[in-house]
């Protein structure tokens, strides 16, 4: 790639804004990190030792290897590491020529080891550690490449065998490490999905013959080893959902705990954003008969959860819709709420998050079968005490309708119901906008309706002007598998506008994409959904998520996966962002049912954190000369945020500057002491008092990952001219490498 | 002690008395039906009936006969029309000990002055769909067009015959009937019986002669008969100014109108489904005279009749008890019947045509034969009806594979087969309605023991060779006789005419379900005895069972107080004969003796619909006619449809009465391995996984899974009451049971196929 095309590239990546000088002085419009560890990691030298943090895990680097140590709570006994070590890398019957390697070195956040043919990488992550292998070349040899490592953990998998889906190993009730799946990645941004085997001792890492022949070298084979908790183990667990609250700073998992098919309870547990649990269980509702289908939102100012749940008794139902409030600190409860109660059945209640941090109320929405979508306005009262204090308000009347889902966060007090409906020949996705007090906003719309082509279970999220709802889609008439598909909704003061079409987030044809959950994050949505996983494991389902641009619902970020691999069945996930709970954080936690996939399918409650931002390395390129001042960047490097181009320590007389933009490619030609940075594009700013900022947004074009950007200002000086005279000073250049 | 049974009765009565007859419509509905005292009263649902009490006999009919004659048919009368003559046999009210008839022969066509033509049949053009023949005689034409009244005869000239004067067409008539006329009459004439002997008797009537120009200008002409000849004339001015053609127009009948509606007696019906057609074939006996014959009439699923009359079998001699099954292959159904203590049978396609004009003997030739019954078969592939019957000499029951073949011809395959010995001992064999997807059928008879009638059965598969050679379905010291049953080819449902104990001439209904052992070696009783309808001191008998996939049916016959029966049908689980849809529903009560009746499903001829059709007879308690109706009855007994997915030792999953408020509702499953762990699973929506050759159709992560064990005889149930809320119609589930063993052999278990159960 010459350095035109990638300024095209990065050109096109960009979005730039001059910032006024109250804001040059101030934060980046980047997120800061609201939870204390939000955003954590960190790679070190401690007492000799490489040694890295993340959210949930630390790391040592020892040995050749890296040991890495889940954060697993107060609960586990000890510490319980995994050990990875390298041990050969072949293509074929033909073993590359590797070379031992020394003391891992450190680059920012990565730990680098270099055994000559192939790098090994371990990029420290918040969420885990991402390994890559690249090759600067074709491997030779004829087949597979296969990368061969050894584990040595406490932590447990019965899994032997090959998969594309990856590896859990756990410890019993506490959660343990996961190792996803494997990607290979070609110079041209072409992937490939590679296969995990597992031997009991040693893992495998495969890329297909096909892909590493054609790949563009340089190539990365690149798995993700990161930190997967429990919330709750038990033989039937399931139907989990999650909200957080940003007082307290602890999500509420509830979940659905089964005795029998005539006897279930709805179990609650306070989750910290590390993902360690935070006192014990809570029991939301207990008694005869079955309650279940839990949904939690947040009330924040009354620091409380409301968990709303379906009550009935008897599996076939009827069934009746109830709520009760938990507050986020204690855990204590108020009296139970009957929201719906009929001699029909109402089920399926949603809950949003209130309105902003001043909320005192959230919105449910149901189905009373047969009846439509129904919503009401759920009050909590300082003591804890719910009512119903609008509604409930008949959202459609569709004998149909059903499966609803509320949007959750905003702070303007504006949400959207998504629901399906049967038509003549298929299923179809509406909506409809309501307010806080369940008055409803417009007319229902039809989001998705393809003839013959079913669109199901909806899940919806939105800051109360832009939302985005997700579904499933019938790959084809008659298909089983399905897609998942988005589309934006906006407000536009009157109507929901809904973009111009839907597109896919994942639709891997002739794979079972289903259950999809959607969740606001700030600058992007994080989408997760369950997906059928190799056929060499029957029933196996795995929760995959990904960040999708807020406008065009295209990625924005790499499609990970979120729960562990192997032959478990990971299903039915529900997403809870701080954003969508009046916190200005970009993390969610998933949670999700895992089940083993054989009777009695024994189940448990997993979750894992995401961070929608984590961005790329940033560094000082060169110092710049007399009156240029600093040149720094302010928020993380990443697809999607916000970040500010700043300059500090300028001439303070100076009014002019400008911020010159080039890649790691362009040249910078020397001027006595000032380096001189040859922009692709040069953007005039304000200066005031030898500081600057120029906001930046960073576009989710993510082809680009790993460019790397490079900022300089020229600053108009009135005292200096360090470089043949010129009037004006260079600061230094600093370089950020776009990533996730 | 009730000794006999149906078809015993009928067998071995040379004929049915004929009593007379008077008009009888369709039975009136009962409002709201009636049971003697102490019993619920029963319930009327509208709904549960689309249409009204059908008289299914009543239809006219033209069929061709082997001998090359045609055959009109009417409710009360029959013509034969042959070469050279047609012989009328009309209905007569009275009994008698012969069958009368009056044959008609064209003689002479002409003017009363000029040169008569001799008659001599030219071409017949024969139009079945408008019930008309046609002989065409060069200047006219003689056509006999088939009404419900009669035959009317007619003759359309479409130009005069040479000379002048009268027109006239001469007939000779031979008769054993009296003529009552002599000379010349505007009106009619008819031939009876000795009116001295039967003073009300009715006879065969030949209506007054009509002229009708083309113009539609209509002069009466004149009849006359002298010497066995009859005369039929048109008067010269009226025929000279005719615009032609001409027709001369008698009615050839055998009533007078005041009592043109009387008829023949039906009795007996049975009836079979014929899934392509999505029709029904209703046989039943019919009196001619002296003779019984065996007619049928195809009937469309809406109640309305298909085509015309039948005459599945027109010989001289009597035929009773018919039965006909559907063989859903060959989109026909097979028709037996005992004619001269002999088994016989034909077919009859979905479309009305008689398959064979001369009959198959499928018993014996020697031995006595009654009682038959006949299995079809529902399988898209399978031609094999089998047949079982009594051999009143040796009194053994038997049994014999009938085939409707490829070139839809109807055969006899393979040897007699003893279904059970015990001489003198046995009576009353039936079999089930079909064989379900393995053919496999359920055989259940009567058998005398210590003094008490009780039932046997045996279950054998399509090609006659025994799964089970003996199951004790009664074993009690009192009599139980009158079995009907039917069944899935893995399951049945057996129901049978039980004596009160304290007052034996009363009887209850019972049921009881059987089911075949995993390994396909023996039949199991499934339920112990239920009572379908128990009431003490009141006479309830004559059950008839239909399985319809989502239950089972049973009709039967009960007695009203004032001595007239009432029918009645009800819905079971047909796993546990547990009452699906509440009390019973009332099919017909009205004055008549409505008894014998005959009950099919859709599912017998591989059809899923929970509708079906009854047929019985009904005898005026005034006139001792008897006329056959019937009425179809939708069943709201939970829809379950199979969705696959079975594979290995799965099993086969299964459910019934899926309704609200019924508190017996249970998930099952057949035909796993025995005593071996078994994991149902229950959920709302579908997963549709593959695992191997299996589909796990059903959401094990979403929904329920019950751990539980399988019985000695590889059987699984897990009770689940389905409580009394309106609000969960509509409401669909899936099962689907996992068991240890080969199938998808990743995890070690087979799978039961998958099924949506449907709330009612």
């Amino acid at each position: 790639m010459n350095s035109f095309s990638k300024n095209s590239l990065v050109a096109a990546l960009l979005t730039v804004a001059a910032v006024s000088p109250a804001l040059a002085q101030g934060e980046p419009t980047g997120n800061p990190a609201e939870s204390a560890l939000q955003g954590l990691r960190a790679l070190e030298h401690v007492d000799g030792q490489l040694v890295g943090v993340g959210e949930a895990y630390k790391v040592h680097f020892v040995g050749g290897g890296m040991q890495y140590t889940p954060a697993l709570g107060e609960s586990a006994p000890r510490n319980l590491p995994l050990s990875y070590t390298f041990t050969s890398a072949r293509r074929g019957a033909v073993t590359l020529e590797t070379r031992p390697a020394g003391a891992a070195a450190r680059d920012g956040c990565v730990a680098v080891y270099d055994r000559g043919s192939v790098v090994e990488r371990f990029d420290v992550r918040p969420d885990g550690v991402e390994v890559t292998y690249t090759f600067m070349q074709r491997p030779a040899g004829k087949g597979d490449l296969v990368v061969r490592s050894s584990i040595a953990t406490e932590l447990s998998t019965d899994f032997r065998g090959e998969t594309t889906d990856g590896l859990r190993f756990l410890w019993p009730e506490l959660g343990g490490v996961s190792i996803g799946g494997v990607t290979g990645i070609d110079a041209n941004g072409v992937e490939a999905t590679g296969s995990v085997r597992f031997d009991g001792t040693h893992v495998e890492f495969v890329l297909p013959e096909s892909f590493v022949l054609n790949a563009a070298y340089p190539m990365v084979l690149d798995p993700v080893i990161g930190t997967e908790f429990s919330v709750e183990i038990g033989s039937n667990v399931i139907n989990p959902d999650v909200a957080y609250d940003v007082t307290e700073d602890v999500y509420l998992v509830a979940f659905e705990l089964r005795h029998s098919v005539v006897d279930s309870d709805v179990i609650a547990r306070r989750i910290l954003p590390t993902g360690a649990p935070t006192g014990g269980a809570i029991m939301v509702a207990l008694g005869a008969g079955l309650q279940r289908k839990p949904t939690v939102g947040n009330v924040n100012l009354r620091n409380r959860f409301i968990v709303g749940f379906e009550h009935g008794g008897s599996a076939l139902g009827p069934f009746d819709v109830r709520a009760r409030a938990v507050h986020a600190a204690s855990a204590a409860m108020g009296s139970s709420l009957d929201v719906a109660v009929t001699a029909a059945s109402e089920i399926d209640p949603d809950l949003s998050n209130g309105a902003g941090v001043l909320a005192t109320s959230a919105v449910m929405a149901w189905n009373p079968v047969g009846g439509g979508i129904r919503a009401a306005t759920l009050g909590v009262a300082p003591d804890g005490t719910l009512s119903i204090e609008h509604g409930p308000t008949s959202v459609s009347v569709g004998v149909s309708d059903a499966k609803p889902a509320i949007s959750k966060g905003g702070s303007v007090g504006r949400y959207v119901v998504a629901w399906q409906r049967q038509y003549p020949t298929s299923l179809a996705i509406l909506v409809r906008a309501v307010d806080e007090d369940s008055v409803l906003l417009n007319a229902e719309k039809l989001v998705a309706d393809v003839v013959n082509i079913d669109e199901v279970s909806p899940d919806i999220d939105g800051d109360g002007t832009g939302f985005v709802v997700v579904f499933e889609r019938q790959e084809g008439i008659g298909a089983v598998p399905s897609g998942i598909y988005a589309r934006r909704l906006t407000w536009n003061g009157a109507d929901l506008d809904l973009a111009p079409s839907y597109v896919p987030v994942r639709d891997q044809m002739g794979v079972d994409e289903r259950t999809p959950a959607i969740a606001w994050c700030g600058q992007k949505y994080f989408v997760a959904w369950s997906m059928a996983g190799s056929p060499a494991t029957p029933f196996a389902y795995h929760i995959f998520g990904k960040g999708i641009d807020p406008d065009t619902c295209a990625a924005c970020g790499p499609v990970q996966l979120v729960s562990g691999g192997g032959g478990a069945v990971d299903s039915n996930p529900a997403i809870a962002s701080m954003r969508s709970a009046a916190s200005v954080a970009d993390e969610a936690l998933t949670v999700f049912s895992s089940a083993i996939a054989v009777p009695p399918f024994a189940s448990t409650i997993r979750a894992r954190r995401y961070e929608a931002l984590i961005g790329g390395a940033v560094s000082q390129v060169r110092a710049g000369c007399i009156g240029g001042g600093t040149a720094s960047l302010a928020g993380l490097f990443a697809f999607g945020n916000n970040v500010n181009v700043n300059l500090s320590g300028a001439d303070p007389l100076a009014s002019l500057a400008a911020v010159h933009i080039g890649t790691d490619l362009s040249p910078i030609v020397p001027c006595f002491s000032c380096p001189i940075l040859e922009p692709f594009v040069a953007i005039p700013v304000s200066i005031n008092n030898g500081n600057a900022s120029m906001s930046l947004s960073i576009d989710c074009s993510i082809q680009l990952q790993g460019q790397a950007l490079r900022f300089q200002y020229v600053v108009a000086s009135t005292s200096t001219a360090p470089c043949l005279g010129i009037p004006a000073g260079f600061s230094s250049i600093v370089e950020g490498v776009l990533d996730f | 002690m009730n000794f006999t049974s149906r078809g015993l009765l009928a067998c071995l009565c040379a004929a049915v008395p004929v009593l007379p007859g008077f008009a009888q419509g369709a039975p009136a509905q009962g409002p709201h039906g009636t049971h003697d005292a102490g019993e619920a009263s029963a319930t009327v649902d509208p709904e549960s009936f689309p249409f009204a009490p059908a008289a299914l006999g009543q239809n006219v009919g033209l069929q061709r006969e082997a001998d090359g004659s045609w055959r009109a048919m009417g409710p009360r009368w029959e013509v034969v029309l042959g070469d050279r003559a047609i012989e009328l046999f009309p209905g007569l009210d009275v009994e008698t000990s012969e069958t009368h008839s009056v044959r008609f022969e064209l003689l002479s066509v002409g003017r009363a002055q000029g040169a008569t033509q001799t008659a001599t049949r030219g071409r017949r053009v024969v139009r079945e769909s408008d019930l008309q023949i046609r002989y065409e005689h060069g200047s006219y034409d003689e056509v006999y067009d088939v009404q419900v009244e009669g035959l009317e005869q007619s003759f359309e000239f479409r130009s005069l015959p040479a000379g002048s004067g009268d027109l006239v067409v001469r007939l000779a008539v031979a008769t054993d009937l009296l003529p009552n006329l002599h000379g010349t009459t505007d009106g009619g004439m008819e031939f009876g019986l000795d009116p001295v002997l039967y003073s009300e008797a009715s006879a065969a009537k030949v209506g007054a002669v009509t002229g009708i120009a083309a113009d539609g200008t209509k002069r009466s002409g004149s009849m006359s008969y002298e010497g066995g000849v009859l005369e039929l004339r048109l008067p010269a001015d009226f025929v000279d100014g005719a615009a032609l053609p001409l027709v001369l127009d008698p009615l050839l009948g055998s009533t007078s109108t005041q009592y043109s509606l009387g008829t023949w007696d039906q009795r007996n019906p049975d009836v079979a489904y014929d899934l392509a057609t999505d029709s029904y074939l209703v046989v039943f006996e019919r009196e001619i005279g002296t003779v019984f014959q065996i007619r049928a009439q195809r009937v469309a699923a809406d109640g309305s009749l298909l085509g015309g009359s039948l005459g599945v079998n027109t010989s001289a001699s009597s035929k009773f008890t018919p039965k006909v099954a559907g063989i859903r292959e060959r989109g026909a159904w097979a028709v037996l019947w005992t004619e001269d203590n002999k088994i016989r049978g034909t077919g009859v396609g979905n479309d009305g045509a008689i398959l064979s004009g001369a009959s198959q003997l499928i018993s014996g030739s020697t031995d006595l034969y009654a009682t038959p019954d006949i299995g079809g078969s529902a399988a898209p592939i399978g031609d094999d009806a089998t047949a079982v019957f009594l051999n009143f000499t040796t009194g053994d029951i038997e049994a014999r594979l009938f085939t409707i073949d490829a070139t839809m011809t109807p055969v006899v395959t393979g040897s007699i087969v003893t279904i059970s010995s015990a001489a003198n001992l046995e009576f009353a064999p039936c079999i089930s309605k079909s064989g379900g997807e393995t053919g496999n059928h359920l055989i259940v008879w009567q058998r005398t023991v210590s003094g008490f009638q009780r039932l046997r059965g045996a279950i054998v598969d399509r090609r006659l060779n025994f799964l089970d050679s003996l199951i004790n379905i009664t074993s009690d010291a009192v009599d139980q006789f009158d079995p009907d049953c039917d069944g899935d080819g893995r399951n049945w449902v057996v129901a049978w005419s039980r004596d009160e104990v304290a007052d034996p001439t009363s009887q209850d209904i019972y049921c009881r379900s059987v089911f075949l052992n995993a390994a396909g070696t023996a039949g199991v009783l499934g339920s112990p005895a239920v009572g379908v309808e128990v009431h003490p001191g009141d006479d309830e008998f004559s059950p008839s069972v239909a399985w319809t996939g989502n239950a089972v049916l049973i009709s039967f016959t009960d007695g009203e107080s004032g001595g007239a029966h009432d029918l009645y049908v009800a819905s079971f689980d047909p796993y546990s004969c547990a009452r699906c849809e509440g009390s019973e529903f009332l099919v017909i009560d009205d004055a008549a003796e409505n008894s014998w009746s005959s009950i099919v499903s859709p599912f017998s001829g591989g059809g899923t619909r929970s509708d079906a059709f009854i047929v019985w007879d009904a005898e005026d308690q005034t006139t001792f006619d008897s006329l056959v109706y019937g009425r179809m009855f939708v069943s709201e007994a939970g829809l379950v449809d199979d969705l696959g997915g079975g594979c290995g030792d799965g099993g086969i999953a299964s459910a019934a009465c899926a309704r609200v408020d019924h508190s017996a509702f249970a998930h099952r499953m057949r035909g796993a391995p025995a005593n071996s762990n078994a994991w149902l699973v229950m959920s709302f929506d579908r997963l549709d996984a593959a695992c191997g050759p299996c589909a796990l159709v059903a959401n094990p992560f979403s929904g329920f899974v019950v751990a539980t064990n399988t019985d000695p005889y590889g059987t699984a149930e897990l009770a689940m009451p389905i409580p009394d809320n309106a609000s969960l119609v509509g409401l669909t589930f899936f099962d689907q049971w996992f068991v240890p063993g080969a199938g998808c052999t990743n995890i070690g278990m087979g799978l039961s196929n998958a099924i949506q159960v449907t709330i009612q």
